[in-house]
């Protein structure tokens, strides 16, 4: 099978900085990958890369089979989640879900809201509905961007980051949000610090250290990692 | 010294006129300002041909760094040089909304640019084009941010307005001058025109207030 995601020998600089140089890899059709790495890995990078919020300087990203040339290019079929959520704070909850489908999909009215009302119980914010996001948790808030991102029905699910500015307790309900994408099969690309996310459902781990790839395989394979920079990071973060 | 404001009464119907024609200029000149500030700011804030931004440029450097007074004068005496005479009062509106419109449409290009490129992202994500994104994403969220400012424009608007009696138009200022030179009483009639200001711009303050308040229901 055709991987769904193709990375050929990208590489991208700020000025004379290089952030990502020459990284290749495949991600097939349910696979869940997840990205760590030491701050200014190229992490954020790479991941923007993949739905074209960022432009390679070289290489090619094709999701797929289509090249990702811009951000609109794939844009639907590649679902992004941030870190700070993005939420549109002159929408209530449900028409932060609703509104881009009125607006891209032209969905009428009333078949938008159902859908967005189904999302919203998806990720169990039912009773939020009419709530504006800056009344809802930090938690609540990333969920809602969650069911946000899979309205428009991606193939790809990227997530940058999703629990960073969330207490522990909150970015559980995250987790468990993303767990639940996970048993669907989506294919998910997840750049995070919390290792027991990654314990949890990444089948794959990229180490990304200077914009390369430093590791790429199993959770189970990087812990037993004789590498010394590999078990200094994991030390850090996955005492 | 004694103060004695019932000298005034027979004036009253004359005073309550020219309120109204200080008033009627504020709200066009306001309403027209905000139309010119929104055209020119959102311009400004696209990616225009460089001749588009560069004129609009100087009509807002223009109006920013030259006396209203001026503006006015040339708007009225001017203009009819090449042939375009104006009435006093429209030429008034121009000249108050022209001037005004310049100084809000920075208001505006800021709160477009205050807009977190986040929202940008997570709408270009989604799929909506940039046509898209400006119209449903970033002009409400813009809104709210100048709306505040806006608003104290329109306080302001109604106070400059003023100026305008140089062009003799029978508003506050110039009735309120011509009782002063057939009473001499300046005190009483200047005190009771500034009083009149205050309860004009001080509602405006309170509507304003009012539909910032009802008007918005989401904070940021």
């Amino acid at each position: 099978m055709d991987p769904l995601i193709r990375v050929d020998r990208i590489s991208k600089s700020y000025g004379s900085h290089m952030v990502l140089n020459d990284i290749s890899l495949e991600v097939r059709q349910g696979e869940i990958l997840a990205v760590i790495g030491p701050s200014g890995a190229g992490k954020s990078t790479f991941i923007r890369c993949l739905n074209g919020l960022e432009q390679v300087d070289r290489g090619s990203v094709t999701v797929a089979g289509q090249p990702v040339t811009s951000v609109t290019s794939v844009a639907g079929r590649v679902g992004m989640v941030f870190q700070q959520f993005n939420l549109f704070p002159h929408y209530t909850a449900i028409d932060n879900i609703a509104a881009p489908l009125r607006t891209i999909k032209n969905m009428p009215r009333p078949q938008a809201r159902d859908r967005a009302a189904e999302l919203l119980e998806s990720v169990k914010l039912a009773d939020k509905a009419g709530q504006y996001p800056s009344t809802l948790s930090g938690g609540q808030q990333q969920r809602l961007a969650i069911a946000r991102a899979l309205s428009m029905s991606p193939d790809i699910m990227l997530f940058d980051e999703p629990t960073s500015s969330l207490d522990p307790e909150l970015a559980h309900e995250v987790f468990d949000t993303i767990q639940a994408l996970a048993r669907s099969h989506m294919t998910l690309v997840l750049v995070t610090h919390q290792m027991n996310m990654v314990k949890n459902f990444a089948a794959r781990v990229l180490f990304l250290e200077n914009g390369a790839i430093f590791f790429d395989g199993t959770f189970d394979a990087l812990t037993t990692a004789a590498d010394p920079r590999i078990r200094q990071f994991l030390k850090k973060i996955y005492p | 010294m004694s103060l004695d404001f019932s000298f005034l009464i027979p004036y009253l119907p004359q005073l309550a006129a020219a309120a109204r024609v200080t008033l009627t200029i504020g709200v066009f000149s306001f309403v027209l300002a905000l139309v010119v500030s929104v055209l020119v700011g959102v311009l400004r804030s696209g990616r225009l041909p460089w001749i588009v931004n560069f004129l609009l440029g100087i009509y807002v450097e223009i109006f920013r760094n030259t006396p209203l007074l001026i503006q006015l004068f040339f708007i009225y005496y001017g203009l009819p040089t090449f042939g375009i005479v104006l009435t006093p009062v429209t030429a008034a509106v121009i000249g108050l909304s022209l001037n005004s419109g310049a100084y809000m449409s920075e208001v505006v290009r800021a709160a477009i640019s205050s807009v977190n490129k986040g929202q940008y992202e997570a709408a270009f994500c989604l799929g909506y084009n940039r046509y898209q994104v400006f119209l449903h994403i970033v002009l409400p969220q813009a809104f709210r941010i100048a709306l505040p400012t806006l608003m104290n424009y329109f306080t302001t608007m109604i106070k400059e307005t003023s100026l305008v009696s140089v062009l003799s138009i029978a508003e506050l200022t110039r009735v309120g001058s011509q009782i002063y030179a057939r009473t001499l009483s300046p005190f009483e009639i200047y005190i009771t025109i500034g009083a009149v200001y205050f309860v004009m711009t001080y509602s405006v303050a309170l509507l304003c207030r009012w539909v910032e308040k009802k008007g918005i229901k989401w904070t940021p």
